[in-house]
């Protein structure tokens, strides 16, 4: 499953990804195929051209056509809405993202055409993860928001602990996966692991999806990746008069980024979540209570966390 | 020789026949279960028999295999393989559904099998409209070359 990506690939693009070194396949981590150039490659951390034969491997429009044909198994129309956004997911949670002339119509963007890259990103979840926040959703069991940049891991924390209450605790859990991120299901099968009590909604907007879990699915927990609009505080904030507990991500840099954004300072005086795990670029994490109206600059009741500077790696727990 | 040709005609008509229902299946359920085209290349092959079914089912192993660039290749390769003594008629819809099939959103998807569906109902309707006449006279025709044959030799 974790190589199913090579089958999208023409042959002799396939051939050299399995020809990297072994560290450097384990580390691989996206694929980048621009028209018109060489195929590079992101390993660790550097980007640098992918070697096939003497000099690289060249890609024209045809193989960037042939690999978007093959990620949609042939059904471009059953492939559509993803492409609107410029991403298609791949069995095994990879994902495909397109870039190309978009063809505009009275609703907005209907396809895209002359596709001039893609780049394949390659999904790899652990194993297990054994994190401080894991054991301390598990001794605090209550709605829990996951925050931090771009890139630090939230949404593979989120995903663990979906797992983590699906599987340890054995409560069921809702998804709504509106951007196919969290248990990025393809053919009906989920390409994480997200549990075996776990219920997905896919390609669903969060405020549908929501409802349709709290109407069919009497879920324990909801789980939602980045809340980015009003509605979707208000469709949490519904479930929650029905008893269900939240699992959430969101985008800030700091404790005080969230708590200044309208949305999230809105969301948190609500009192959707009861506890905030904060996350930096370097996966460390800190996790608080929250309290009602808890803001930076108020009470300072929930400073507890204090901010990333002061941050202490692993368990910061407070009562 | 007349016989033959009688069953030849017959043979196409089940064959359109077929592939008619086999776009209109397609035309179904693209909008309403945006069903990959493996799968309705799968459920195809269910409902239809000999050179036309062969067809279908290669290129659904194909599909699954990935082995070709696009659908228009794989309808190629599945014609050349299966399809000899296909009708001319079933042969070029089935090359013009390997081209649209699969390279379109759901609107245009849609529209592009009901042009297909019309051409196919048109051929039908031009080979029932002379069919009765056709085999009728080619029966003769074959009988009568039989009686022919018969008075000679005899």
């Amino acid at each position: 499953m974790m190589d199913s990506y090579l089958s999208i690939l023409p042959s002799e693009l396939a051939r050299a990804v399995r020809a990297l070194p072994l560290s450097e396949r384990l580390g691989l981590r996206e694929l980048r195929l621009r028209c018109g150039q060489y195929a590079r490659y992101l390993s660790l951390d550097s980007e640098q051209i992918l070697p096939a034969g003497s000099s690289g491997y060249f890609v024209d429009s045809e193989c960037i056509r042939e690999i978007v044909n093959r990620a949609t198994r042939y059904s471009a129309y059953a492939s559509s809405a993803q492409l609107r956004q410029g991403f298609v997911t791949l069995a095994g949670g990879h994902r495909l993202g397109v870039c190309g002339q978009a063809v505009r119509g009275p609703e907005g963007i209907r396809s895209l055409r002359d596709l001039s890259s893609v780049n394949l990103r390659i999904a790899r979840q652990p194993e297990h993860i054994e994190s401080d926040a894991v054991e301390y959703l598990r001794a605090h069991p209550d709605s829990t928001l996951i925050a931090g940049p771009p890139g630090c891991g939230k949404t593979t924390l989120l995903r663990e602990l979906i797992r983590d209450r699906s599987d340890w605790a054995r409560e069921r859990v809702g998804v709504v996966d509106e951007r196919m991120e969290l248990a990025a299901c393809a053919g009906g099968m989920p390409g994480f692991s997200v549990g075996q009590m776990t219920d997905v909604l896919s390609g669903v907007q969060k405020e549908e999806g929501v409802y349709m879990l709290l109407r069919t699915m009497s879920p324990q927990w909801i789980a939602v990746d980045e809340i980015t609009e009003d509605r979707d505080v208000d469709a949490l904030l519904r479930s929650s008069f029905c008893g269900v507990r939240l699992l959430a991500s969101a985008h800030a840099f700091s404790r005080s980024d969230l708590f200044s954004r309208p949305l999230y300072a809105r969301m948190c005086a609500l009192g959707l979540f009861d506890h905030l795990i904060m996350m930096d670029i370097h996966h460390r994490t800190t996790m608080e209570r929250m309290k009602e109206n808890d803001q930076v600059s108020g009470s300072g009741a929930g400073r507890r966390g204090g901010e990333f500077g002061g941050a202490v790696p692993g368990a910061q727990r407070s009562a | 020789m007349g016989l033959s040709l009688a069953h030849s005609v017959r043979r196409e008509v089940r064959f359109l026949q077929q592939l008619a229902g086999v776009l209109e299946l397609m035309r179904c359920e693209i909008p309403g279960r945006m069903a990959p085209v493996q799968e309705l290349f799968t459920r195809a092959q269910a409902c239809t028999s000999g050179e036309l079914r062969e067809v279908f089912s290669f290129c659904s192993q194909q599909i699954r295999s990935m082995s070709e660039p696009d659908i228009a290749c794989v309808m190629d390769c599945a014609l050349d393989e299966h399809a000899e003594r296909l009708p001319p008629s079933c042969m070029e819809l089935l090359r013009e559904l390997g081209e649209k099939l699969g390279a379109y959103d759901v609107q245009e998807q849609v529209e592009a099998l009901q042009a297909l569906s019309a051409r196919a109902e048109a051929a039908l309707a031009s080979l029932r409209q002379g069919r009765a006449d056709r085999c009728r006279s080619y029966e003769v025709l074959g009988v009568c070359a039989g009686c022919a044959l018969a008075i000679i030799l005899l």
